[in-house]
C-alpha cells in the first residue's frame, strides 16, 4: 500500500503537535483524522478506516501504551507506531514487546516520520468492512487461543467461561472473518499477521486488563 | 562533610556506588577511601569550598571520582555550605534544604530536556512540511534558504537536548536499585522538619512498611517525595496546625501511594495547568515551577501514573501509583 491511499490515526494530547503531523503527513498525500486521546481514537476506529496509527506514549487519561494494547488487541491488523520523550530504553523495549511496529524519538523530524509510516503501511493490510468493528475483548481472546490451536474446552477452561460462550464467541469471529471454518480462519487470520503466539502481553506483565476502566474515580490531570 | 573534608553522613546511592558501608566511611575524608585523588581533594578544599558564604552557599563542581571495582569517572557534585561560622541549627536546616533542591538539578534537566522537545516538534515539523511544499510548489531560493537554516537550527537543538538529557542522566548515578519506600520517606521528614515545624505542618507516614521494595533510581523517588511535600509545607500559613500525610497500599501488582495535606488545596483557576512545567503559584524567586513537571516525568517514566484530588479551602491529596515490577 503506498502513502497515497493511506489512512493514517495521530493521537496527541497537545493541539500544536497534532496541527504540525496533520500537516507534514498531509504533504505526503496521506488521509489524516487526529485525536487529542486514545478514548476519542478507539471510537474513531469503530466509524473508519485506519491503516497506520501514531500515538504519543505520554498523553493524560488513556496513555499511548494502553491505547497501544488495545489497539493491538481489538483491530490487530492496523500497524501502530509509537512517539516517545523520554528516549529510555525500557520504555522501547515495553513499547516493542506490546506490538509497536515503530518506535519515534522526540522532537519529530519530518523525514522520520515518513520514512516510519512508509515501513509501517508495508507490513499493514486492510480488511473488509466485516472486521470494521474490529474485535471485542472477549472475540480477541478466543481468537488467539484458536490460533494457538486450543479446543473450545480447553479455551473454556483457561478462560473460566463455559463452552457455550466460547463458541459464541468463535461463531461471531469467523463470522467476522467471512471464515466457514476454523482452518480457514486460522488462514485468514495469518494473512493479516496474526498468527500463532501473537498475542501481546500487557507491559505489566500481568494478563489484560480492560485498558478502558478507570482506575481513579477523580481525573487524572 | 566538615571543613577538613571528614564524611559525617552519606546516603544509600552514594555508598552503593563507593562499594563502602556507612561506619566505614564515618569520619574519613574522600582520599582515604580511596574515592578522589589528593589533587582533586586540595582543589575542593583550596579553591572550592572557601568561596561558599552564607550569601552564596552552593557551587556545582565537575569532578573525577574513584568507584570500587571499576575505573573513574566524571561526576557533577554539588556543594552546598551547611554549618555558618556560628553554627546556627536554622541556618544549618535551610542550607540542608538548599542542597537537597540543588541536587535536584540533575532531575531538574532531565525534565527540561524532555519538556523542550514539545515545542521543538512542532517548529521542526512546521519548517520541514513548509519547505517540502515550497519545493513543489516553487518560490524564490532564498527563502528555501531561510527556512533551511531553520531546520538546521532545530536539529542543532535537538542535538543540544540530547547531550544535556544524557550528560544529566549520567551525573545523577542512574542506577536503579529495590528502593525502601519507608526509608525514602523518612529522609524526606528529615530534611523538611524543621521548615514543617514552623509552617506546623505534621509529617506523617501509614502504612509504608507494610509495601514491597521497588526497583527504580533512589534519588528520583526522593526527589518525588521532596516535591510534594515541600509543597505542602510551603502552602501552609504557619498560623494553625496542619498536616502532610504519606500513606501507602499495595493493590494487585501496583504499589499505591497518596500524599494528602489541609494546607489549602489548590485554586481551581490553576487546577488544569498544574502539571506543567513554568506553572507555579508560588512568589517570584521562589521555585522553579518544575516541581510537579518532574514529579510527573519521573512517575510517567516509571510507567506509573499521578493525579490529585482538589478539595480548594481545605487541602489536596496527590494520587500516585507505581507498577511493582
Amino acid at each position: 500500500m503506498g502513502p497515497q491511499e493511506a489512512h493514517v490515526f495521530f493521537v496527541d494530547d497537545e493541539p500544536g503537535i497534532r496541527m504540525a503531523a496533520q500537516r507534514a503527513l498531509e504533504t505526503s498525500g496521506m488521509h489524516v483524522r487526529v485525536f487529542s486521546s486514545g478514548e476519542d481514537c478507539l471510537a474513531g476506529l469503530l466509524e473508519q478506516t485506519c491503516d497506520v496509527l501514531i500515538t504519543d506514549l505520554r498523553m493524560e487519561g488513556m496513555d499511548g501504551m494502553s491505547l497501544l494494547h488495545a489497539v493491538k488487541s481489538r483491530f490487530p491488523w492496523i500497524s501502530v507506531i509509537v512517539i516517545s520523550g523520554y528516549g529510555s530504553i525500557p520504555v522501547a523495549v515495553a513499547a516493542m514487546k506490546t506490538g509497536a511496529a515503530e518506535f519515534l524519538e522526540k522532537p519529530l523530524d519530518r523525514q522520520e516520520l515518513l520514512s516510519a509510516v512508509s515501513r509501517a503501511l508495508a507490513n499493514a493490510t486492510r480488511v473488509g468492512p466485516s472486521l470494521q468493528g474490529g474485535l471485542s475483548d472477549a472475540e480477541a481472546q478466543v481468537l488467539r487461543h484458536i490460533i494457538d490451536g486450543r479446543t473450545s474446552r480447553e479455551i473454556a477452561h483457561a478462560l473460566n467461561r463455559s463452552i457455550r460462550t466460547v463458541e459464541s464467541h468463535r461463531h461471531s469471529v469467523m463470522h467476522k472473518f467471512g471464515a466457514r471454518n476454523v482452518a480457514q480462519l486460522v488462514q485468514r487470520a495469518a494473512a493479516i499477521g496474526l498468527s500463532k503466539g501473537f498475542a501481546c502481553s500487557h507491559p505489566s506483565g500481568t494478563s489484560h486488563k480492560d485498558p478502558d476502566a478507570q482506575n481513579t474515580d477523580t481525573a487524572a490531570l | 562533610m566538615d571543613l577538613h573534608g571528614r564524611i559525617e553522613y552519606a546516603n544509600k546511592q552514594f555508598l552503593q556506588d563507593v562499594g563502602h558501608t556507612a561506619p566505614q566511611v564515618r569520619g574519613k575524608t574522600p582520599v582515604d577511601l580511596g574515592i578522589i585523588g589528593d589533587e582533586e581533594f586540595a582543589r575542593l578544599k583550596n579553591e572550592i569550598v572557601p568561596r561558599l558564604t552564607t550569601e552564596q552557599p552552593l557551587a556545582n563542581v565537575e569532578i573525577l571520582v574513584h568507584r570500587q571495582g571499576s575505573g573513574p569517572f566524571r561526576v557533577l557534585l554539588s556543594f552546598g555550605l551547611l554549618h555558618s561560622a556560628t553554627g546556627d541549627l536554622q541556618e544549618y536546616h535551610e542550607r540542608m534544604q538548599d542542597a537537597g533542591r540543588l541536587a535536584s538539578l540533575g532531575m531538574l534537566s532531565v525534565t527540561l530536556a524532555h519538556e523542550l522537545t514539545q515545542p521543538l516538534s512542532v517548529i521542526q515539523l512546521a519548517n520541514q512540511t513548509a519547505l517540502a511544499e515550497l519545493r513543489r510548489l516553487g518560490c524564490p531560493e532564498a527563502i528555501k534558504q531561510d527556512l533551511q537554516a531553520s531546520i538546521t537550527a532545530c536539529a542543532a537543538i535537538a542535538a543540544l537536548i540530547g547531550r544535556f538529557r544524557d550528560y544529566a542522566r549520567q551525573s545523577t548515578r542512574v542506577q536503579e536499585t529495590e528502593v525502601d519506600i519507608r526509608t525514602v520517606a523518612e529522609w524526606t521528614i528529615r530534611l523538611l522538619e524543621h521548615s514543617a515545624q514552623q509552617a506546623k505542618v505534621a509529617l506523617q507516614t501509614e502504612n509504608l512498611d507494610a509495601l514491597p521494595a521497588i526497583r527504580m533510581r533512589e534519588n528520583e523517588l526522593e526527589q518525588l517525595f521532596l516535591t510534594l511535600a515541600e509543597n505542602a509545607v510551603q502552602a501552609a500559613d504557619g498560623m494553625e496546625d496542619h498536616y502532610f500525610l504519606i500513606a501507602g497500599a499495595l493493590r494487585d501488582d501496583e504499589i499505591e501511594l497518596r500524599f494528602e495535606d489541609d494546607c489549602g488545596g489548590i485554586q481551581p483557576a490553576h487546577l488544569p495547568k498544574i502539571f506543567e512545567p513554568s506553572s507555579t503559584t508560588k512568589p517570584p524567586g521562589k521555585g522553579t515551577g518544575l516541581g510537579l513537571c518532574i514529579a510527573r516525568r519521573i512517575v510517567r517514566e516509571r510507567g506509573g501514573r499521578i493525579s490529585i484530588q482538589n478539595r480548594y479551602g481545605e487541602g489536596a491529596t496527590f494520587i500516585v501509583t507505581l507498577p511493582r515490577y
